[in-house]
């Protein structure tokens, strides 16, 4: 069973490195 | 079919799909106009940068299912079903090195059949052909009726209205502009996409939060939060097979190795795997909050737009319909050139126009992709469920050229009977999975009985000779002599 901790743990890193892609996208189409 | 229970206005939706529908075409005839060449249409020049490149692999494994079913797994399977469906993300992994090898191995090829057909012959590259077209007919009419039940689904416009737009628009823009058309909207799409999932995920999050998410869970559904269930873990690993089959085999992946500009494809490979992974569990956290919103979910494929709209009202069901939409277009306009390159190439061409001039194969590629518009739009429109589910199908069917085709790209060995046999039998046994045990199996027993045939290749002599993929630069087109 997974903790509510677990839960955050699992979803916050895959949050952040979604809110990451659309930059980096933006930054490669730019350069 | 009216919708009572749609989260949108069908006068707003009508709107949202007449703005994007004329951005999509503007940019299709906008970036179809330096189209000079059969290369220009079909391949974007072969020239296609990081940028562009990282985005189009993104929003085109970035299908409706990514933005729906992913919730609806996570409101099934729980965790381990939106981690399950992240794992579609290895796909694209694992092709990074292969798409480096196709680009340096055969740089005037154009499509998986030149591969095929060059490395195995004339009997395997036909046996691969069914079941490459099987699997792209099966995905055209899985995203046409996704197209027509969501459209419906979130607004309420009948499902022959939705299905027909987004297979009208994506058709127009493909034919004026080809793969550059396909490959600059889905740039537009994909930030699109990212930018919705993000600001659901993060009002979710702020609004609800991770303890009441969990503490609901809990007492209505803990099963969701079990770690070993055994159904669960079986999807998984089928789901990292299937994914993988599709990617390998699928010309919407090989034409865009052949696309991207030498020393690209690796890297554009990579970085779109690792930014489609944490997408299906950032929308699963979506479907995970409808417990503790106390929503009376009717059918676990409306989850998502149900916690939007219950969340944000009008401007989450807005959000979730641009966001749907952009996800259909972004993969329809792929298959339809993708498999329509295939048919140029493979049939109209190395089956009976072998000496068409590249004017006249462009002139069949415009056609080609009209008829595929007009073939998914008939074959959507009876709503039959057992159409819908051809794509769940076809699992058996692609994950039999997983082995053939990364043995063939790294290695001499393995002749073209051995390939057939492989694909042949590993299809056969992934139905008998399907229909004996369930199709969460179809695709493990498929690739796991091609491995064993394809062990026999690895076993014997390497006689492969690489130069013979150059006949792709020399002689491109027809049967193998």
């Amino acid at each position: 069973m997974i903790s509510a901790g677990g839960l955050e743990a699992l979803v916050v890193p895959a949050l952040v490195l979604t809110c990451v892609a659309p930059v980096v996208l933006i930054y490669l189409v730019w350069r | 079919m009216m919708n009572a229970d749609a989260v949108l206005p069908s006068s707003i939706a009508w709107l949202i799909i007449g703005l994007f529908s004329l951005l999509w075409i503007w940019l299709g005839w906008r970036l179809g106009r330096k189209n000079d060449t059969l290369e220009d249409y079909m391949l974007a020049g072969r020239k296609v940068g990081m940028g562009f490149a990282v985005a189009t692999a993104m929003a085109t494994w970035v299908t409706s299912n990514t933005t729906m079913t992913a919730p609806q797994l996570a409101y099934q399977l729980g965790i381990w079903g939106m981690v399950g469906y992240s794992l579609g993300a290895v796909g694209l992994l694992l092709f990074a090195p292969l798409a480096r090898r196709i680009r340096e191995m055969m740089p005037q090829g154009y499509t998986s059949g030149d591969f095929i057909r060059l490395r195995y012959g004339n009997v395997a590259w036909r046996i691969f052909l069914v079941i490459s077209f099987f699997y792209s007919l099966g995905w055209l009419i899985s995203l046409g009726m996704a197209g027509g039940l969501l459209i419906n689904a979130l607004s309420g416009i009948p499902y022959a209205y939705g299905m027909t737009v987004i297979v009208v628009i994506c058709t127009l823009y493909t034919v004026f502009g080809g793969l550059k058309a396909v490959i600059g909207t889905d740039f537009v799409q994909t930030i699109l996409i990212l930018l919705g999932v993000i600001t659901l995920a993060v009002l979710v999050i702020n609004e609800v939060g991770f303890d009441a998410i969990h503490s609901q869970l809990e007492e209505e559904r803990p099963e969701l939060l079990n770690l070993l269930l055994p159904a669960s873990i079986m999807f998984l690993f089928n789901n990292l097979f299937f994914g993988v089959g599709e990617i390998f085999h699928s010309n919407v992946w090989w034409s865009r190795a052949f696309a991207f500009a030498p020393g690209v494809g690796l890297r554009a490979y990579i970085l779109a795997g690792i930014f489609w992974l944490p997408i299906p569990i950032v929308a699963g956290l979506i479907a995970l909050a409808a417990p503790a919103l106390g929503i009376n979910v009717p059918s676990p494929d409306m989850v998502a737009p149900l916690v939007a709209g219950k969340l944000f009202g009008l401007a989450g069901a807005i959000l979730v319909f641009v966001v749907v939409f952009a996800a259909l277009a972004s993969s329809l306009d792929s298959v339809l050139a993708a498999t329509s390159d295939l048919i140029v190439k493979d049939i109209y061409k190395g089956h009976f126009r072998r000496d068409a001039s590249n004017a006249e194969l462009r002139k069949a590629a415009v056609a080609i992709i009209l008829g595929l518009g007009a073939l998914t739009w008939a074959l959507s429109i009876p709503k039959m469920a057992t159409l819908g589910s051809l794509l769940h199908f076809t699992g058996a069917f692609v994950a039999s050229t997983i082995w053939p085709i990364a043995v063939g790209l790294l290695y001499r060995r393995g002749s073209g009977t051995v390939a057939s046999l492989a694909m042949v039998c590993g299809t056969l046994s992934g139905l008998y999975a399907y229909f004996t045990i369930g199709f969460y199996v179809a695709a493990l027993v498929s690739a796991a009985v091609s491995l064993l045939v394809m062990l026999f290749a690895l076993a014997g002599k390497p006689t492969f000779d690489w130069d013979q993929l150059n006949d792709a630069r020399s002689n491109p087109d027809g049967e193998v002599s």
